[in-house]
């Protein structure tokens, strides 16, 4: 029988307890070798440039490297890997987004108004309520909309992050979700209140 | 809550019944048992965030570079081989940390003791102050004197491979015993027989290189039905020092009855 290499979690376990074994540089090595291009790939769909993805993936595995004995192995070492980078990527996002010089415009995609000039939004918050727009969003919006719209509004990503993230080829990427995901959601609100309407009478 | 921004988010917000990692790792890997998943598929169907999570999961685990990834990929990739001594070496970096203290340290002594202009041969006085700082650095760091006893006992051996197993590959009666090549230093064994979906069937230890299977265990190995199992080697300290590769076997003779 030949010898299988150890998975992820083996490599792990020994390098944290064997800490006096000449092995310990080929076990880091290896663990970490299987994840590079992975961690790669996510970071330079984050920051959408070589230069700072490489810089980017470097912390992650410094913070990887500084953590490891915390992993206890109760999840696969790849989640716990992708919750590592997520969450240091994700944060590197807000930052960047914090410096005035590169601050991403607050203003609305689309402003969506009913005829008596009050926001669409706002009038379902007082009306209703959260749930209804969840319910809604299940119902109108495609599975691609709905996770831009996670992303940007519950994440705060920027929409070129998220149309490099989720690999959009549509040529204009995440805000042509953004726009289509209101505009259903507008529809949606009108028509729920004409039935409103209509029961009224 | 004002604005529609605020109102989005709070649509996302995380509820008590989301899934967290764990769960969507083993949703993704289908580890779940089906009423589980039924469970977890409906809420997926209706929680835009976990669904969202769990294709960026899926994505980091099995995604691959698009044409005009690729080389980026690559050269990012190369840049971490070439870095990959300064991530593995942070501990040493750590130590810099002290080290850049201490630098501190004498770079305050040597403005406050030699000003700029003393006529003090500067490279004497460096020398004698890194032999004080070195000295003191070093019994910092030395490691404790240890007993006699203690080092005279045999160092930490190194993990490896168990190898010898058995059974493996076709068999034609249903196994009752598993061994293995015995590791010095192990003081136990731990042995799991799992499904090839890694479902556990069953998990025993033995202080020996062998552990004969419990009746009910080897009821449970059917005719024609792949199985696979492991060992790994603890010591006294219940440290794992080697672990064997994932063997499998199969009874491929019809026949019933163990041997």
């Amino acid at each position: 029988m030949s010898p299988k290499p150890l998975d992820d979690e083996e490599l792990v376990s020994l390098w944290v307890h064997q800490t006096d074994s000449p092995q310990r540089p080929q076990w880091i090595n290896e663990l970490f070798g299987r994840y590079q291009r992975r961690v790669a790939l996510w970071c330079l769909r984050i920051s959408g440039d070589r230069e700072s993805a490489a810089d980017l993936a470097q912390e992650v595995f410094l913070k990887v490297y500084r953590n490891l004995a915390s992993f206890k192995g109760d999840s696969k070492f790849s989640t716990w890997l992708f919750s590592v980078t997520r969450n240091h990527c994700f944060n590197y996002l807000k930052s960047r987004a914090r410096r005035p010089q590169e601050e991403t415009p607050a203003k609305p995609l689309v402003e969506i108004r009913d005829p008596a000039g009050v926001k669409a939004f706002e009038r379902i918050e007082h009306e209703s309520s959260q749930r209804l727009l969840r319910q809604l969003m299940n119902q109108e919006l495609g599975e691609t909309e709905r996770r831009v719209m996670v992303l940007h509004y519950r994440e705060e990503l920027p929409l070129e992050a998220i149309t490099r993230l989720l690999a959009l080829s549509n040529p204009s990427g995440a805000k042509a979700y953004i726009v289509s995901s209101r505009r259903k959601l507008k529809r949606a609100v009108e028509k729920m209140k004409k039935s409103q309407a209509a029961a009224r009478f | 809550m004002n604005t529609e921004k605020d109102l989005l988010k709070a649509v996302f917000e995380t509820k008590q019944s989301c899934l967290d990692l764990k769960e969507l790792e083993r949703y993704l890997d289908e580890e779940t048992d089906p009423k589980g998943r039924a469970r977890m598929g409906t809420h997926l169907r209706h929680c835009a965030h976990c669904a969202t999570e769990l294709a960026l999961l899926s994505e980091f685990q099995s995604g691959s570079p698009g044409g005009d990834e690729v080389e980026a990929v690559n050269w990012i990739t190369r840049r971490l081989q070439e870095r990959q001594s300064e991530i593995v070496g942070h501990s040493r970096l750590s130590g810099g940390t002290t080290e850049r203290k201490w630098a501190r340290r004498w770079n305050v002594l040597r403005s406050s003791l030699f000003p700029r202009h003393s006529l003090l041969p500067a490279s004497a006085v460096a020398a004698l102050l890194l032999m004080v700082v070195g000295g003191a650095l070093y019994f910092r760091n030395a490691p404790p004197d240890l007993p006699a006893a203690v080092k005279a006992t045999s160092p930490l051996l190194r993990s490896g491979i168990i190898e010898g197993m058995m059974p493996v590959g076709e068999l034609q009666q249903r196994p009752l015993r598993l061994q293995w090549d015995q590791v010095s230093a192990a003081s136990v064994y731990a042995v799991e027989l799992f499904e090839v979906d890694r479902t556990l069937l069953w998990s025993g230890q033995s202080s020996s290189n062998r552990i004969d299977l419990p009746e009910e265990v080897v009821n449970k190995i059917l005719v024609g039905k792949r199985l696979q199992w492991r060992v790994r080697a603890l010591d006294v300290q219940g440290r794992m020092i080697a672990v064997s590769e994932t063997a499998s076997f199969r009874v491929s003779n019809s026949e019933e009855g163990a041997s």
